[in-house]
């Protein structure tokens, strides 16, 4: 009897600090899906190779974002440059270590604070390629460590982690493999996490869907066309949503400047 | 004693000692191995040296025998023994000849190992005087079995005087046996007779009058046949000893009929036999000793010697033949003729007639020249022995008539001379029928190589028909289908032209060209069947392979695509370009050789630093100054 009494004070007492949590604040009920914002991101992806198992990734983006005028291509957003130094461990397995400058533009017309932050990184990332009947599938892993700040004058560097799966799939369409002269489409789908203590309640950063439809010129240039939708919850309230709309150019280039007698016995690498 | 006494009696002594002085040479001993001609053994014999000569003297003993080839297999034994003075095989001699063997059964005996042999032995036994055969002689062949006289198969005795065979003589052998005798001085005399141990009545027997052999009389079966031979026996003749060449005088004598009968005949056999077992004797004899050992059977024969036009005569013949038969077996074993004659009537008779001169003629030119080298000729008149060769008389040639060879039967005496003469015409007509002949087989074997050459085209032709097949099986551009047909129908045209042509000579020289020529167009066919695959060749070879880090693949990649597309955009149409435009056959050779060329650079451009070439290669279409610049000369180009 005893011990059915005790059971049933500890659940009295549950029962009415919850009581008490929801009597504090009223929680929102639902998600608030902000309406979808559309962009144009202009990307360079440059692998130059520098050694027989090293390349040194050199990427630049240029993203646009809508004003009220103009969709996609109305203001200058921010500008990427992303390096690093990638290790060719195998051809199914790559890594890379480098650091990134981006540079965040103002993109409230009603902002008085300054136009221009820069915002600091170091990412490292582990490359997975699978190749599955004619078609190459990718699983990516993308850390990054970023130091960002707001745009009001004298802010603070928050620091902030970024995990990032990707998973994509490059399916030739008019050859039997993806060689020079093929066209290609490429489904994607990359999840961002993020970790820090300015994140509270929102480590959702973004989910990516994104489609491209490329063609590969030679071994050494392939150009890409896609459009992307992505969301994800805002930093500052979990609780709010944002939509993107992304028109995506890729260009990737991979020029080698080793002399031809040390290039060509690496091709192959281990086989 | 007074000194002119002692002086006296030295002088004497001397005089008295001189003579045992020259007869006491030393006399030596030889004992050890000896060989003879062909008899190898050991000797014993004893010999003076006089004046550095070797003297025989005394007991002569030669010998052989291997117990060891005996008890192996069989054993070829000889026993020589006799004596010599001063050189001269002199006293008894005893020769045995043995062909033993044993069945390696053996006894001891007082301490002896006796081995029983079987096989032949041959002995002769006699005196000789200073080598020559002196008193009775006996040759005796027998079969021995197990050590004792099984039987005697053969069996001579010959009384000799000085090496003249004297008297009575017998020869026998187990079925026959011949008697017969000699005048004192060796020649054949009287009747020789032949009596058969089988049948009594048969015999043979031949009669001599002072060497002249008359008659031959053979008695077989009731029967009794003579043969005339020189009946006339006042003749003088020549005395020649009765060996072999008088046994081949006799044959011809006696004509192809009587011949077999005396070739059978077992006096002829008997005597060969005993002639040649003397003869065995006589190659030891002479080898040691300093007179021949011959038994001089003697008999005498008509003699009519050569004079020297006869001899140079023989000389010209042999010449005349020896040429008129190699043109006669050179024209009748020459299967183009053989075929030849089965069309060509005129080729027909020209070699039946050469055919008859051979069998007519030449042949029977070569018996004359035959018994000439057996030394026969001088013992017959020269009309029996043309009457011989030529029972019908001596032909001659007419060239007129058929058949050509006219069969003359002349009583007319005839002569080497009119041998001579015939075979003189023979040959010049020989060689006239020769060149008749060579005319003809050339123009055959002419019209044959042609057929041989159009044969060959035609399988060329056909043979560019099968690449054209095989092309288009395959998924190959029509270009080159449309430029093979091209070759093919450029090879065709050829070959009419060919076929249109009259003159043989010029067809021929014509044929000949264009199987070279269509060798080159197969050539050119089986170098544009490949070209494709070179092609592909040159592709893969012009690829890298590339990692393409954003998609974690290996890409090929085309390089030096300047080179490899003036290879493949310009040179190709090119080459196959020329081709179509009815390439010359000095042209193919040409042809194939850049195309050759050209593959080969490719191989080597892509191993090779090519960017000035490939920077002066940009917009370039000729395809002359690609090739120049691809440092591919056609050959004549680079010879110059």
């Amino acid at each position: 009897m005893k011990g059915n009494l005790r059971i049933y004070l500890v659940f009295i007492l549950l029962c009415s600090y919850s009581v008490q949590i929801d009597a504090q604040e009223d929680p929102p009920r639902e998600s608030e899906f902000k309406e979808p914002v559309t962009k144009l991101w202009i990307n360079t992806y440059g692998n130059i190779r520098i050694a027989k198992r090293f390349f040194w990734v050199a990427q630049t983006h240029f993203r646009f974002e809508e004003t009220e005028q103009t969709p996609f291509v109305g203001q200058v957003a921010q500008i990427y440059n992303r390096h690093a130094i990638g290790y060719i461990y195998s051809k199914k397995f790559n890594f890379s270590l480098g650091g990134v400058l981006r540079l965040n533009f103002n993109t409230d017309p009603s902002s008085p604070d300054r136009n221009l932050v820069p915002e600091w990184r170091i990412w490292h990332q582990y490359m997975f390629a699978m190749p599955l009947s004619n078609m190459m599938f990718y699983h990516r892993i993308r850390i990054e460590h970023r130091w960002t700040q707001d745009f009001a004058e004298g802010s603070n560097y928050d620091f902030r982690n970024r995990w990032r799966y990707m998973f994509k799939a490059k399916i030739p369409l008019n050859s039997p493999t993806l060689a020079p002269k093929t066209f290609y489409l490429s489904p994607e789908a990359e999840l961002i996490m993020q970790s820090g203590k300015p994140v509270v309640g929102s480590p959702f950063e973004d989910l990516r869907l994104h489609a491209s439809f490329g063609y590969i010129l030679t071994p050494r240039m392939t150009l890409a066309a896609g459009i992307m939708y992505s969301q994800g919850q805002t930093l500052s309230d979990g609780t709010v949503y944002k939509q993107n709309w992304t028109a995506r150019l890729h260009l990737y280039f991979s020029p080698d400047f080793r002399k031809v007698k040390n290039k060509l016995p690496s091709i192959h690498l281990d086989d | 004693m007074s000194h002119r006494n002692l002086l006296y009696t030295w002088i004497v002594g001397c005089l008295f000692i001189l003579p045992f002085n020259l007869l006491s040479q030393e006399l030596y001993t030889y004992s050890g191995k000896f060989e003879l001609g062909s008899y190898k053994g050991d000797a014993n014999f004893y010999y003076n040296i006089i004046e550095n000569d070797t003297v025989l003297n005394g007991v002569f003993q030669f010998s052989s025998a291997s117990l060891k080839d005996l008890l192996e297999n069989k054993d070829s034994s000889f026993s020589i023994s006799g004596n010599f003075e001063n050189d001269y095989a002199t006293g008894p001699w005893e020769f045995s000849f043995n062909l033993f063997e044993t069945e390696s059964k053996s006894s001891v005996e007082d301490l002896q190992y006796v081995v029983n042999v079987s096989g032949e032995q041959r002995l002769a036994k006699g005196n000789l005087i200073e080598g020559k055969p002196d008193g009775a002689w006996i040759y005796t062949a027998q079969e021995i079995q197990d050590s004792k006289v099984d039987k005697i198969t053969f069996k001579s005795t010959i009384d000799f005087e000085n090496g003249v065979p004297q008297r009575s003589f017998r020869i026998e052998d187990e079925e026959k046996e011949l008697v017969g005798r000699f005048l004192r001085n060796g020649i054949a005399h009287d009747q020789w007779t032949l009596y058969s141990d089988q049948e009594v009545d048969d015999a043979e027997s031949w009669f001599f009058s002072e060497g002249i052999l008359e008659r031959i009389q053979i008695t077989s079966r009731g029967q009794t046949t003579n043969i005339e031979i020189y009946p006339n026996t006042n003749i003088i003749g020549k005395t020649i000893t009765l060996d072999n060449t008088y046994l081949e005088i006799l044959k011809l004598k006696l004509g192809a009929d009587n011949a077999s009968k005396i070739t059978d005949s077992g006096i002829l056999s008997l005597l060969q036999k005993n002639d040649l077992y003397y003869q065995e004797i006589d190659t030891i004899v002479s080898g040691i000793s300093k007179a021949p050992f011959t038994p001089q059977f003697k008999v005498r024969i008509p003699y009519f010697p050569l004079n020297n036009k006869e001899t140079k005569s023989l000389d010209l013949i042999a010449d005349y033949y020896k040429k008129a038969n190699a043109i006669c077996v050179s024209l009748l074993e020459d299967t183009q003729i053989s075929i030849l004659k089965l069309s060509d009537e005129q080729v027909f008779k020209l070699y039946e007639e050469v055919h008859l001169i051979s069998n007519q003629i030449v042949k029977p030119l070569g018996q004359v020249l035959e018994y000439n080298t057996k030394s026969l000729l001088p013992f017959f008149s020269r009309s029996e022995i043309i009457n011989k060769v030529w029972e019908r008389g001596l032909p001659s040639l007419n060239s007129q008539t058929t058949p050509i060879v006219n069969q003359i039967v002349s009583s007319k005496a005839r002569t080497i001379l009119d041998v001579e003469q015939l075979a003189k015409e023979t040959f010049t007509y020989l060689s006239t029928v020769e060149e008749i002949l060579a005319k003809k087989v050339n123009r055959q074997r002419r019209e044959q190589k042609a057929i041989d050459l159009e044969k060959k085209m035609i399988s060329q032709l056909q043979y560019l028909e099968v690449l054209e097949k095989s092309f288009e099986t395959d998924t190959i551009p029509e270009a080159y289908i449309n430029t093979l047909s091209t070759i093919k129908d450029n090879a065709r045209s050829k070959l009419n032209r060919y076929a249109s042509m009259q003159d043989l000579e010029e067809k021929l020289k014509y044929a000949e060209e264009l199987v070279v020529c269509f060798d080159a167009l197969d050539n050119i066919g089986e170098t544009i069947l490949k070209l494709p695959n070179q092609q592909n060749e040159i592709k893969k070879k012009y690829q890298d392979d590339v990692w393409n880090p954003f998609t974690s693949t290996v890409m090929t990649e085309m390089v030096k695509k300047r080179i490899t597309q003036a290879y493949e955009n310009v040179l190709i149409p090119y080459f196959l370009q020329k081709v179509e435009q009815d390439i010359s056959c000095d042209d193919s050779i040409k042809w194939i050789q850049t195309v050759h060329k050209t593959h080969q650079r490719m191989h080597e451009m892509r191993e090779e630093n090519t960017r000035k070439l490939e920077r002066k290669l940009r917009k370039e279409k000729d395809p002359l100054i690609i090739l120049e610049r691809f440092q591919v000369y056609p050959i004549n180009k680079e010879k110059e």
